[in-house]
This record gives C-alpha cells, structure tokens and sequence, in this order.
C-alpha cells in the first residue's frame, strides 16, 4: 500500500518514531509493521471496545480508501483521460468518513474520472447514495431513492459531515 | 464493420458499449456503479456503437482501449441509445482511426451533482457484460 497515503493520516512524530523502531527492529517495510500492528489490535481487540466492530469496520475502508487512492493516482487509470486522485482528495475522504456517526454502515469506496474519490451507500440500483469527494472539500452527492424519487446536493466538507447528507443515507439504507 | 458508420446517425435502438477498467466500477452483485458513467474532461462521455460489428470485434475495440492505456479490461456496460436520450443527452458518431463505431455522448450538464444523477440512472438501466474468459 503507499506510503505516501497511509503515513499522510500519521502526526510526524509517531511516523518519526515508528521509523526509529523500524530501523532499530532491522526491518524496513514501515507500512507493512504498521498495517499489520493495526490489523493485529483489530483482531483481538475490537470486540472489548464498546464500539470495537463499528471501528473495526471504519479501519477497513480506511484501507480500501488508501489503495483505491493509490490505484488512481497515476492520469488515465480508468483507460479515458481521467486525472490523478491526490493526497488532498484521499484527506478529505479520510477525514469524512471519520466523522461518520458509528451506528451508520460504511459505504464502498471509488473514483470518478476527475479525481475525486467516491462514497457510495447501496441497497439497490433504485436506492442508491453516490458522494464525490474533491481535494478542496468539495462534496456533490446524488441519490435515488425509489423509482421515481431522486435527490442531489452540493456542499463543502467542513469537518463535520452535511445533515443532509446523514439525512439522505438514513433514507437510503432504510428498508 | 461499415466503413461509413461515422457517418449514420445513433438511432434509438442502437446498442452502445462503455468499456470498464476498473473492477471497482462494478458491484459485488453484478450491477454498475455510477462512476464510469460520468463525463470528463470535456463533459463528454465515449461509448462504442455496437451497430456492424460482431461480438468479438465489440470485445477487440474495448481491449483496444485498454491496451493503448495500459490498463486491463474488466468487461462492458452495454445500454441503448434511448437511455442516455431520455436524460437529454445526444450520441453523437466520433470515429477514431481505431475504433470507425466510436461515439460521444454530450450535452451533459455543467453542475456535478446533476452529472451524477444522470451517471445513477444510466448505471440503473445499463447492463453488464464481463470480459469473456478466453
């Protein structure tokens, strides 16, 4: 997985530290021991948390936000042109998806051919909930719920996330 | 294949592939999500018209893409004309030296939330086709 993506959610000095374990452990896959102590914790440790499997949950789309990010972080990844995903649109993702009430299912994880990463709540192709997030907060959303029913939105992420947004993936998700 | 297809006007009942690279473009339950569905960077959207061609020649323009881009073909979103129509968007024929069934689809709106409710609802109508296992 990229460094550049993983360490980028890392103050420097817990980088700065775990770089001088690693280097006093003899090892040298920095990302590796720090994904792996994190999948480690999340194993044995979620289910003593009181919200110990909502986090667990929120670790893997963090994991699958860095590799979709690192997927497309080169021009042209989806074979037309598209631009690169950046660190910025990664950190707002990331940061959105932390803000994220706990008792809220996580979303799926993509990317749009501008660059910005995608958040998608599904129940359905008729009950759907697409979120594009740019790398200036930039959050545009459309739903369909139903047939015939659709909304959309635009916003800027101030970190917090949108009441309506929250709104629109409750009605999604409902039954 | 017809030489002169760029040429012919998109008919409504034209058939219309948009080419997938990206696994993640499709769901776990074998639909399409909206995302390669949305234009860019000239608030267009490339599609490949089925009209002429045979199935492996439909099969060889999307390989085509991706070979000239270095990514690897996943399979296709095949969906008629008249679905994108119905959002208010026109197909209009753009041949490409390598691929003469080459299409645009345009006049989509400026607003990105618009984009996308549009690329939901194609999604919703369209239908996918993995790459055959050769």
């Amino acid at each position: 997985m990229s460094k550049t993506f993983i360490q980028a959610e890392l103050s420097p000095e817990l980088v700065d530290l775990a770089r001088s374990f690693v280097s006093q452990s003899g090892q040298t896959d920095l990302n590796g021991l720090l994904e792996e102590a994190l999948q480690d914790f999340f194993k044995h440790h979620a289910s003593e948390m009181p919200d110990g499997k909502a986090q667990a949950n929120r670790h893997e789309i963090f994991q699958a936000l860095a590799a979709q990010a690192e997927a497309c972080e080169k021009p042209g990844w989806d074979g037309y042109g598209a631009e690169p995903v950046t660190l910025d649109a990664y950190r707002v993702a990331y940061r959105l998806v932390e803000h994220l009430p706990a008792d809220i299912p996580m979303p799926s994880v993509g990317a749009e051919p501008d660059g910005h990463l995608t958040l998608e709540w599904y129940q359905s192709p008729s009950r759907v909930l697409s979120v594009s997030v740019g790398p200036a907060g930039e959050l545009n959303y459309a739903a369909l719920l139903g047939e015939t029913s659709r909304r959309t939105g635009s916003e800027v992420f101030q970190n917090r996330v949108p009441g309506d947004l929250l709104q629109l993936i409750h009605q999604v998700l409902a039954a | 294949m017809i030489p002169d297809i760029g040429e012919r006007p998109v008919t409504a009942d034209e058939w219309l592939a948009r080419y997938i690279l990206r696994r993640e473009h499709v769901r776990a339950d074998g639909t399409l999500k909206p995302d390669p569905f949305m234009p860019y960077k000239w608030v267009e959207l490339s599609v490949t018209r089925h009209l002429g061609l045979e199935e492996p020649e439909i099969w060889q323009a999307g390989q085509t893409v991706a070979d000239e881009t270095g990514t690897t073909l996943q399979g296709r979103a095949d969906a008629l004309a008249q679905v994108y129509a119905k959002h208010r968007l026109r197909v209009l024929p753009k041949p490409l030296p390598n691929n003469l069934n080459h299409a645009d689809v345009v006049d989509w709106p400026a607003d990105k939330a618009a984009q996308k409710e549009i690329a939901l609802m194609i999604a919703r109508e369209a239908s996918y086709q993995p790459k055959p296992v050769e």
